[in-house]
């Protein structure tokens, strides 16, 4: 059963980002350099799909309701990666009245990557690690 | 798309260019900020840092002797403003880019650095003495008159000076 | 077992097929990795796709009609495992034989399309409603010009009269040499790469589905699980098909008597028609919904008729 943990499904949410974080994601994706299609990941366009849920931006008072409806449509088992320090903290924009966040007050989130924007590789680190905790949480469910 | 065919039959000839990252080496410029390095020797616990940090990843707090410099790096948006504003030089950011880190190490993904306070020779109170870089900046050359200072307390260090006018 | 369960369920229908065009699917996406300079993933990658999907969990939307929101999927999987049980692969596998099964095969080669445009359709998602639309115009829009290519291919092996056996379509190519090499069917050779590209939305012409940056997922937004397998199964079933039905209509050539070796040469064909889907898939971009409709209804089935006019006017012996 530990093949199908090669097999992660992407799916990428943005709640406010600068884009700063959306473009460091289609980077490990898209670009020959950082390809993640050869560890069988693929970006897919709906949650009902994704086993790994990556998530950018600060949660703004005005994406918070879609974030909520994407939690909810995600099938089990999944991950939650949090990619930046604005999901993860909130970082700079810790005290406004626009914020909502952080990720954790919504869901458990299983790996932080911090960074403004982390780096590619970083980003590569953090699927990793989120595919070893797929790996647990499957073992958990049988 | 003749253009684009080109450039796909040379990538289909040359082989792919990926990056080995997870499983090989792979490039890191040498000025990448990433995560930072504290030396306690030179730091003065002077709360620069801390108070310039714009995402407040940065706290020094007192325990006992120690002056405890921590820093978060999950809320961090490496800047780099600690590095620039630090009077010391204390801080340094190094290219080390490993930022991913698990829920249970959420909290637990930290810098720690301790600054011990110094007793005074004189008078025995605890205090942080300035460093040499500190007294650097400030003064062209350094004598051992300055460097014999730098080890009294505020207090001693005023009372010596005023002994010194009035000889 | 009988032969004909035996055909049906391993060889070449059945596990054989599944697997098979999994593994085409993946070397596509590895071939396209190549052209774009990236590694790519490994060749079994689809298969282990599928092994997921079915331990994922199924959700069902609130509003989903349940019974058919379910068994869509199966619809378009079964007709294409029907289709590879019974079309012939030149020199390997006879086929079910039967005088008219051009006619079922254009029937059976919508069921695709159809069970998408049930499934998405019963999922009762507005981006679903707009990727049916889609493909349903698509759909219309390739259809014409496959019908018109297999029409076209029946009166030039009839000789005026409508020849619809698959198997003697073969015959005729084995004796008179290929219609690939016949400049005759260019234009239709042409015309059924366009509707080959427009029946698998591979780009250009990703409009109704893969299109994220449009209307997500399309009909598959709210599949999840088993049922999103079987879709991914039914459009790599589909991708063998149409290579199947490549290598009848244009390219039934056979190297030998020898069943390994003439096996060996229908996987070379359908790689080298692989070759192709992956080039254009790296080389061109997606159209736009109305200019893909526009040139599928134009170019394909200009080029088709030109085609079907020669095959009738070399009917008639004038030229």
């Amino acid at each position: 059963m530990s093949i199908i943990t090669r097999s992660p499904f992407l799916f990428r949410i943005n709640t406010g980002s600068c884009n700063g974080c959306d473009v460091e994601l289609a980077t490990t994706a898209m670009i020959p350099r950082y390809d993640v299609e050869r560890l069988g990941c693929r970006y897919t366009g709906s949650p009902k799909h994704a086993d790994i849920l990556l998530v950018t931006g600060p949660i703004t008072a005005r994406s918070k309701s879609y974030l909520v409806e994407v939690l909810d449509e995600l099938p089990n088992p999944f991950v939650v990666v949090a990619v930046g320090t604005c999901p993860t903290s909130c970082g700079i924009f810790r005290d406004s009245y626009a914020i909502e966040g952080p990720l954790d007050k919504y869901v458990q989130v299983d790996v932080n990557v911090p960074g403004c924007p982390p780096r590619p590789q970083a980003i590569i680190d953090g699927v990793a690690k989120a595919l070893e905790i797929w790996k647990q949480k499957i073992r958990n469910q049988k | 798309m003749s253009g684009f065919l080109k450039i796909a039959i040379r990538n289909l000839l040359k082989g792919p260019v990926t990056d080995p990252y997870p499983f090989g080496k792979t490039f890191i410029p040498e000025k990448l900020r990433g995560k930072l390095k504290v030396d306690a020797s030179i730091c003065t616990a002077c709360g620069t840092c801390q108070e310039v940090c714009p995402s407040g990843a940065i706290y020094i707090k007192k325990e006992n002797d120690v002056y405890v410099h921590t820093t978060w790096y999950n809320t961090c948006c490496f800047c780099g403003n600690c590095e620039f504003f630090c009077p010391t030089g204390a801080i340094k950011l190094t290219n080390d880019f490993h930022t991913a880190n698990t829920k249970e190490e959420k909290f637990k993904f930290v810098t720690i650095a301790a600054i011990s306070e110094k007793e005074c020779p004189v008078c025995g109170n605890k205090f942080v003495p300035a460093t040499l870089p500190l007294i650097e900046k400030s003064y062209p050359h350094i004598n051992d008159e300055i460097k014999n200072l730098m080890k009294l307390c505020p207090e001693c260090r005023k009372k010596a000076a005023f002994e010194r006018l009035y000889q | 077992m009988s032969a004909n369960i035996i055909n049906f369920l391993i060889f070449p229908g059945g596990v054989f097929a599944v697997l098979f065009a999994l593994i085409l699917v993946s070397l596509e996406r590895i071939l396209v990795a190549r052209l774009q300079g990236r590694i790519g993933p490994v060749f079994y990658q689809n298969i282990i796709d599928i092994v997921k999907l079915f331990n994922k969990e199924t959700l069902i939307p609130k509003d989903a009609k349940d019974f058919v929101f379910k068994f869509a999927p199966l619809f378009g999987f079964s007709g294409m495992l029907v289709l590879i049980y019974f079309l012939p692969i030149p020199g390997v596998y006879s086929g079910v034989k039967g005088d008219y099964d051009l006619i079922i095969l254009i029937y059976f080669l919508a069921l695709p399309a159809i069970s998408y445009i049930i499934g998405g359709g019963a999922s009762s998602s507005p981006y679903a409603a707009i990727s049916v639309s889609r493909e349903l115009k698509l759909m219309l829009a390739y259809e014409s010009a496959f019908i018109i290519i297999a029409i076209t291919i029946a009166l030039y092996v009839g000789d005026g009269k409508g020849v619809f056996s698959l198997k003697k379509i073969i015959d005729y190519q084995l004796q008179h040499g290929a219609f690939l090499f016949d400049w005759k069917m260019w234009p239709a050779f042409v015309a059924f790469l366009i509707v080959l590209l427009a029946a698998l939305e591979k780009p250009p012409f990703e409009i109704a589905h893969h299109n994220d940056a449009d209307i997500m997922d399309g009909y598959l937004i709210e599949y999840s699980g088993a049922p999103l397998a079987l879709f991914e199964i039914t459009s790599a079933l589909k991708l063998l098909v149409l290579s199947i039905v490549f290598q009848i209509f244009f390219w039934p050539s056979t190297l030998s008597g020898d069943l390994f070796i003439n096996f060996l040469w229908f996987i070379l064909k359908t790689i080298i028609l692989l070759g192709f889907i992956g080039i254009t898939h790296a080389t061109f971009a997606s159209y736009r919904a109305d200019q893909g409709f526009k040139f599928l209804l134009k170019v394909p089935l200009v080029l088709a008729i030109i085609s079907l006019i020669l095959v009738l006017l070399s009917i008639k012996g004038l030229i």
